[in-house]
């Protein structure tokens, strides 16, 4: 036809454009194909043809499966499932996430042989099945990732799964049966429809291709001879079902009494649509059409019932008729096609048979049209049954193909749509059509035998969704957590309360993440003269690299003291032109959906693994290793972490449950991000190593994934290995400016470096958008980080290696803030279960949250902890000398000795025992005022037998003298109490860091004053930033051996401290005598007990880093430069400035 | 010429969108349909056929709007016409009209005229307080007038979406009412919703009513000057709103897509939706238009890729 023929024509139905399927029949030509077995196809002599649906034309030649086959096939499945479950989930997950490219690669291949094989209209497979494969295998992907590292570490796999997959299943079922069982670890043997074997087929050459091991995917094409003895066969312990409920019904009897676990997708019966007039009629109308005609109906979910309100009847019966005249009918491979012909032509002779009753029984029939050359036998044009349903007559056998047919059916009311739609043997889906959201609601929740009810919707499946039928139409679901258990079983293995084999060193990074060791230094060679083409590393932000405002440049130097590069020199201008990049580009990112945000992720890992060479010789130099060992062992890691994040980001998205208190209530609860983090990076420079990419990805993936933006102050020793991660991160550069990595490298010349980390937080407050993730988003990557754990029941110095452990120290901060105003603390016991959840939570290292415990579990996992202390906390000799001591006469004597005794003790210990006593002493001066009953003799009996061991004998039988013991104890703790903070019972440096740690004031002796406050703000990120900030300050000045001067940073805390020095806020009882003790009282327990604990956290974030580098590099006598800051921040609010010299000496020290 | 029918509040209130469903109908409008070879040819020639190829700069001046003529009168150079199997200037490939502000009218009158197609190719122009619509009702009626008497066969009116945004319903017909009679018989009215404004779609389909019932020959989507122009989940609920007027009164009103239109691609998914929601007299020019100015050059270029199997710099085509 001539272009002016067609511009004249456009009225007329077009050309049929085909396009013929030629990657299709090159992939087809002279491949010898049969069945799959071991990553090959095997050549066998018996051969059946398969054809083109509804022609005689033959696409291919297919070995038939025997029963030596099948034997080999599962035998194989059965050998590799033992390999294959022992790999860890991270191989796993690489080997499905290769899958899931691979068929990204063979996408147009994959669907074209969908179409020519089952005669689907092409664009289905394209648009819908592939895709929907894609995202099936990235989601389990992320499921394998996540299998040791969730709550389903006690899932295992159940071995070897058959499948059988019958001809009326899309496409998109094989990677819904295939996909989860890949990710749980089992092997697949799959037996496809006889008639159209070849997508599978295809499919498990593709992922040998993609590097899956051999005999994880076997494929047996053969008749239901093949499928009963797979489904027999003694070896299988899992079957999968996907077809008709008649086929399904027999595959039950015959596994019957096997011993086989059975999920069933069954597509008997079709799904219901209700549209109410309150709908919107013309979308309503194409959701029908797509409903029912997708795929050649031939979906679980397709449309069979289509009930629709009478006010509306007429208006929407004559839209569908227009919109289903307008459908084109069309050979497969013709790309406007909208039905297809059906698989076989029993279906037509089915559809013709079931027309006619329908018009015999005096219902209207509305038929389109097929196009003029199209063969009759072949195709049959898209049917409206309208007035009543149209298999009203039958009631025995019902199990035949379902029909792409639909029935038209009025309804009168909400209640008979219900009972209509209700009224059937199967139950697979159904969708409800209104704007009225109460409406759509309460008859969603009437329809309690429908597996799956959609909103104005119909058909939107998801990977992450379970999917699955009620009544006869299946048993099981696919997608999901759940489609994941359906091919794993519960295996009891109870985690030993007392030897748990947990590695502290690695936990919490990434369940798959090896250790990084510290790398060894050793000198660096350099090259000759002449200069190499040099590289500039730039800030990054805004999705492009930027020089800094200030324009110049800060050196790096390696491990060996060689200078690296020099990269930019951040200041406020950059760190304000980076947020306000973030800002812009963080709605970006968030909308562009979990899925998506997990696929970059991914892509993010797979760039990093491409250049993981470049990577290790890059950490290699910067730490001055002389081997790769270590720069390749933390790549991997980093890799690994990775793809933990990806994987997390689709999964975590909902909390977890029905939150819904009622069955009228239905609450939907979503997580939002946080919005612009700030996050900075500080240098870890102790063992286990500097970790300078891992430990910015470690920050920045978790903040991401869960769609906020993030601003990253580099590690502001090692910079270049975040510089080079965002070098060729697609993160940045395609999806718009929503990571904005900055990095930064004070310089005390500056003006006032430690303003530059307020502008990030400052910034960052005005950038939230919700408050509720942001506990979430902090524990979750504080789970990255290494957290300490707690052990009980060995000697303190293990428990301490480096301080007291981060939890520990929370689990007596709570009682600090807590245990004052509750009754009975200490005297009480805690709850048995929690008890032990706390201690294993503990002992594993698992970050807690304490708000889970109530005072009483915790001060009884205290008193358990501090019994199970081998020798007791003040050790033998220790006890003995306190026996002694508290006989002497003059109270002034018993202060030295103790005194001396306690000063005599490890640092931890002291710091432990003023803690604890720091805490019964507030207790104790409560008791009264708000009655708790807990006064310091109470607390005496009540802890006395967990710090003094000897007056325990055994436990079982008291001894005269035990109680004797147990009373002297008693008298002792009692006077510790009462002697806490009263007079130098501890030491000031003691006293000092309980005042920090706690933020109490205290006024030991006259001229001593402890206090010790963040700023109170009550915005986490900002606390963050600022936290950071100060590990950050003090390393650099730690590290330059420069004067510390806090002017620019304390006297914004000042402000807020100076006060809360003279202010003595009202007790819970003004009448009560204030003591003159000086211990005050937080002024808002709650909140400054979220604040602490966070900051805690923080601090358990960097513990690896600089906490302990300065306490290591320090000699114990000298403070550490916390504390110093500390006493600086007491000598300014004094006046007196005369501890700063210490500091330089300190300081002097460290630089030696 | 155009009939108004009553005001019908009851209809505009039993309006009920599905924003999700129209979004998916949208997308897959774009990708189940689409024409290839020598339809697709066929279909951008009619795309052609239907622009009204427009100039509404503050720097238009005579001659930019007599440059602008020339290109609607002669769309298509003439060796592409002849390879198409036209003859050489042939009078079947012109643009639908020319759209200028009211004090280019004229100018662009006179050019055509020298041109001898005044009476083959219309002169719209934009009117009532175009592109706000936030002038008295008094001196935007006038514009309309002065407009018409200079010449312009078709105007192009916006609406206040004031009224629309506060549910003004009645008060937003009578409005659209009286610019139809100031049109006279003779102009054709083109309503502007400007529905990047409008704040929801539930909004687009009532204006989109009350436009059609106050008289309107076509409902046009946006000015070009808003921040988010014509969208096609907006342009299948306008179509479905034109659907549903003809079904219930019986009149064809027409529907012309505006800014942003700049590919090949746009113009054929704008026919696409016509032929889809509403057939195929919504695919010529007395009852489609789409308002464009840098679209006929991408269309020029996909001709020629058509005719000659490689893509042609920009420059080799003439000036809009």
């Amino acid at each position: 036809m001539s272009v002016i023929e067609c511009m004249n024509d456009l009225g007329v139905t077009q050309s049929l454009a085909l396009y013929k399927s030629f990657c299709t029949h090159a992939w087809l030509k002279d491949r010898k194909l049969g069945p799959f077995i071991d990553g090959n196809f095997k050549d066998t002599s018996l051969k059946y043809e398969v054809l083109k649906p509804c022609t005689e034309e033959v696409l291919a030649k297919v070995g038939l499966s025997t029963e030596e086959d099948i034997n080999a096939a599962v035998n194989s499945s059965l050998k590799v499932a033992d390999t294959w479950s022992n790999l860890s989930g991270h191989k796993r997950a690489c080997h499905i996430y290769s899958l899931a490219r691979h068929i990204q690669k063979h996408a147009a291949l994959l669907a074209q042989m969908e179409s020519l094989n089952r005669g689907v209209q092409s664009r289905d497979p394209k648009e819908f099945d592939v895709p929907a494969i894609v995202r099936y295998l990235y989601h389990y992907a992320g499921w394998a990732q996540l299998l040791s590292s969730t709550e389903l570490r006690d899932w295992k796999p159940v071995g070897v799964v058959a499948a059988v997959i019958s001809g009326s299943s899309p496409l998109v079922t094989l990677a819904q049966i295939v996909a989860p069982t890949l990710a749980a670890g089992n092997a697949i043997c799959l037996k496809p429809p006889k008639c159209s074997p070849l997508p599978a087929l295809l499919f498990a050459s593709i992922a040998t291709q993609a590097g899956l091991p051999p005999g994880v995917i076997n494929v047996l094409p053969g008749d239901a001879n093949v499928g009963r003895l797979l489904v027999t066969h003694s070896q299988v312990s899992k079957v999968m079902f996907s077809g008709l409920t008649g086929v399904g019904r027999l595959i039950r009897k015959q596994t019957a009494g096997l011993g086989i676990h059975l999920t069933m997708l069954l597509s008997g019966g079709k799904s219901s649509m209700v549209v109410f007039d309150s709908a919107d009629v013309d979308s309503s109308v194409d959701g029908a059409v797509d409903a029912a005609w997708f795929n050649q109906g031939q979906v679980p979910w397709s449309l069979g019932q289509l009930f629709v309100q009478e006010s509306i009847w007429d208006n929407f019966v004559s839209k569908l008729s227009v919109r289903v005249h307008r459908l084109r009918v069309g050979e497969a491979f013709d790309h406007l096609a909208d039905v297809g012909s059906p698989i076989s032509k029993d279906i037509i002779v089915n559809l013709t048979v079931a027309t006619a009753v329908a018009q015999k029984n005096g219902l209207e029939v509305y038929q389109a049209h097929v196009p003029p050359g199209l063969p009759s036998d072949a195709f049959f044009p898209p049917t409206l049954i309208i007035g009543g349903l149209a298999n009203s007559n039958r009631v025995i056998d019902d199990d035949s193909v379902p029909l792409p047919l639909v029935a038209v059916v009025p309804f009168r009311t909400a209640r008979e749509a219900v009972t209509l739609v209700n009224n059937s043997r199967y139950g697979m889906a159904a969708s409800v059509w209104t704007e009225n959201t109460s409406l759509a609601l309460e008859v969603a929740n009437q329809l309690q035998v429908v597996g799956t009810v959609w909103v104005n919707c119909h058909g939107s499946i998801d990977a992450g969704v379970p999917f699955g039928g009620w009544k006869q139409s299946g048993v099981g679901v696919v997608g999901g957590k759940e489609g994941l258990l359906e091919y794993m079983q519960y295996k009891g293995v109870r985690f030993n309360m007392t030897t748990d084999a947990v590695e502290y060193k690695s936990f919490g990074m990434t369940p798959d993440a090896p250790a990084c060791c510290r790398p060894l230094l050793s000198e660096q060679t350099t090259d000759g003269s002449v200069p190499l083409v040099d590289r500039t590393y730039k800030l990054y932000y805004g999705g492009a690299h930027k020089r800094p405002d200030g324009n110049s440049s800060r050196v790096v130097l390696s491990g060996t003291g060689k200078l690296v590069a020099t990269v930019a020199d951040g200041s406020r201008k950059d760190v304000r032109n980076a947020v306000e990049a973030a800002v812009r580009g963080q709605p970006t990112w968030w909308k562009l959906g979990a899925h998506c945000r997990s696929q970059i992720l991914y892509n993010a890992a797979e760039k990093l693994h491409s250049r993981r060479e470049v990577f290790i010789s890059h950490l290699t130099v910067l730490y001055g290793a002389t081997d790769e060992e270590d720069a390749s062992k933390e790549v991997d890691a980093c890799v690994s972490l990775l793809f933990h994040w990806a994987a997390s980001c689709d999964k975590k998205q909902f909390i977890g449950g029905d939150a819904s208190p009622s069955n009228s209530v239905l609450v939907s609860v979503r997580r939002e991000p946080l919005g612009v983090i700030g996050i900075v990076q500080t240098p870890v420079q102790s063992p286990p190593g500097p970790w300078a990419l891992l430990g910015f990805i470690a920050l920045f993936a978790p903040a991401v994934c869960y769609g906020n933006a993030v601003i990253v102050i580099a590690d502001s020793v090692h910079p270049t290995a975040a510089l080079e991660f965002c070098e060729d991160d697609k993160l940045g550069r395609k999806d718009a400016p929503q990571s904005c990595h900055f990095q930064q490298r004070g310089h005390f010349l500056r003006p006032s470096p430690s303003s530059l980390s307020p502008t990030v937080g400052k910034a960052a407050m005005v950038a939230i958008i919700a408050v509720f993730s942001v506990q979430y988003t902090l524990r979750q990557s504080s789970m990255v980080a290494m957290v300490t754990g707690v052990k009980f029941g060995v000697p303190l110095d293990e428990v301490c290696k480096n301080d007291i452990p981060g939890p520990l120290l929370v689990l007596i901060l709570k009682l600090n803030k807590e245990a004052p105003f509750k009754k009975d603390v200490f005297r009480a016991p805690g709850h048995q279960g929690n008890m032990k959840k706390l201690i294993h939570f503990l002992q594993a290292g698992r970050l807690v949250n304490m708000d889970n415990f109530s005072v009483y579990t915790i001060a009884s996992v205290l008193k358990k902890f501090l019994r199970k202390l081998p020798g007791g906390i003040f050790g033998r000799d220790g006890e003995q000398q306190l026996f002694a001591v508290i006989d002497l006469p003059s109270t002034e004597e018993q202060r030295d000795q103790i005194h001396r005794l306690i000063t005599s003790l490890p640092t931890y210990t002291q710091r432990l025992l003023v803690l604890l006593f720091g805490t019964f002493r507030v207790i104790a001066t409560n008791a009264e005022r708000a009655r708790t009953g807990m006064t310091s003799e109470a607390l005496g009996v009540s802890v006395a037998p967990s710090f003094f061991q000897s007056c325990v004998s055994d436990g079982k039988t008291a001894k005269m003298e035990d109680v004797i013991r147990f009373k002297v104890a008693t008298r002792i703790m009692k006077f510790l109490i009462d002697n806490f903070g009263v007079s130098n019972l501890f030491g000031r440096e003691n006293y000092e860091f309980y005042a920090r740690i706690t933020g109490r004031i205290l006024k030991v002796e006259e001229d001593w004053i402890f206090s010790f406050r963040y700023p109170p703000d009550t915005l986490v990120s900002r606390q963050l930033s600022l936290e950071a900030e100060k590990t950050w300050l003090q390393y650099e000045c730690d590290r330059w051996g420069l004067t510390f001067n806090l002017e620019a940073m304390s006297h914004q805390e000042e402000s807020q401290s100076t006060p809360a020095l003279i202010h003595i806020p009202e007790g819970y009882d003004p009448d009560a005598p204030s003591t003159s003790l000086g211990i005050i009282p937080e002024n808002n327990l709650l909140e400054s007990y979220t604040r602490l604990s966070i900051s805690l956290e923080e601090n358990g974030l960097f513990k690896g880093s600089s906490r302990s580098s300065s306490s290591s590099a320090t000699t114990s006598h000298h403070m550490t430069l916390e504390e110093l800051r500390a006493v600086n921040r007491y000598a300014e609010s004094t006046k007196s400035l005369s501890y700063l010299p210490q500091v330089r000496s300190g300081q002097a020290s460290q630089q030696g | 010429m155009s009939l108004c029918c009553t005001f019908d509040l009851g209809w505009l209130n039993s309006a009920r969108i599905n924003l999700p469903a129209v979004n998916l109908r949208a997308t897959v409008l774009q990708s189940h349909r689409s024409v290839k070879k020598e339809w697709q040819a066929a279909w951008l020639l009619r795309a052609v056929t239907c622009i009204d190829l427009t100039t509404l700069g503050g720097d238009d001046t005579r001659t930019n709007v007599a440059r602008l003529c020339a290109k609607a009168v002669h769309p298509l150079s003439s060796d592409l016409l002849l390879a198409l199997g036209f003859e050489e200037n042939d009078k079947r490939i012109t643009t639908a009209a020319v759209c200028v502000y009211p004090s280019r009218v004229a100018d662009a009158r006179n050019t055509l005229a020298r041109m001898g197609m005044a009476d083959k190719i219309p002169v719209a122009s934009v009117a009532a307080g175009f592109p706000t619509g936030q002038y008295l009702l008094k001196t935007r009626l006038e514009e309309i007038q002065t407009a018409v008497t200079n010449g312009a066969t078709e105007i192009d009116i916006v609406i206040d979406r004031s009224l629309v945004l506060s549910h003004q319903w009645e008060k937003l017909y009578q409005e659209i009412q009286q610019m139809k009679e100031a049109c006279g018989s003779k102009a054709h009215m083109k309503t502007i919703l400007a529905v990047g404004e409008l704040g929801s779609l539930t909004n687009v389909y009532k204006a989109s009513l009350v436009a059609m019932m106050a008289g309107s020959d076509f409902i046009k989507t946006s000015t070009g000057k808003e921040a988010m122009n014509a969208t096609l989940p907006a342009g299948v609920v306008m179509c479905r709103a034109i659907r549903n007027y003809y079904q219930q009164v019986g009149y064809k009103v027409g529907f012309k897509p505006a800014g942003g239109i700049r590919t090949a691609k746009d113009a054929i998914n704008w026919l696409i939706l016509m032929k889809e929601e509403l057939g195929t007299p919504w695919l010529y020019p007395d009852l489609f238009r789409i308002g464009a100015s840098g679209l006929l050059a991408d269309i020029e270029r996909q001709l020629y890729h058509y005719i000659t199997g490689r893509y042609a710099a920009q420059h080799e085509f003439s000036l809009g």
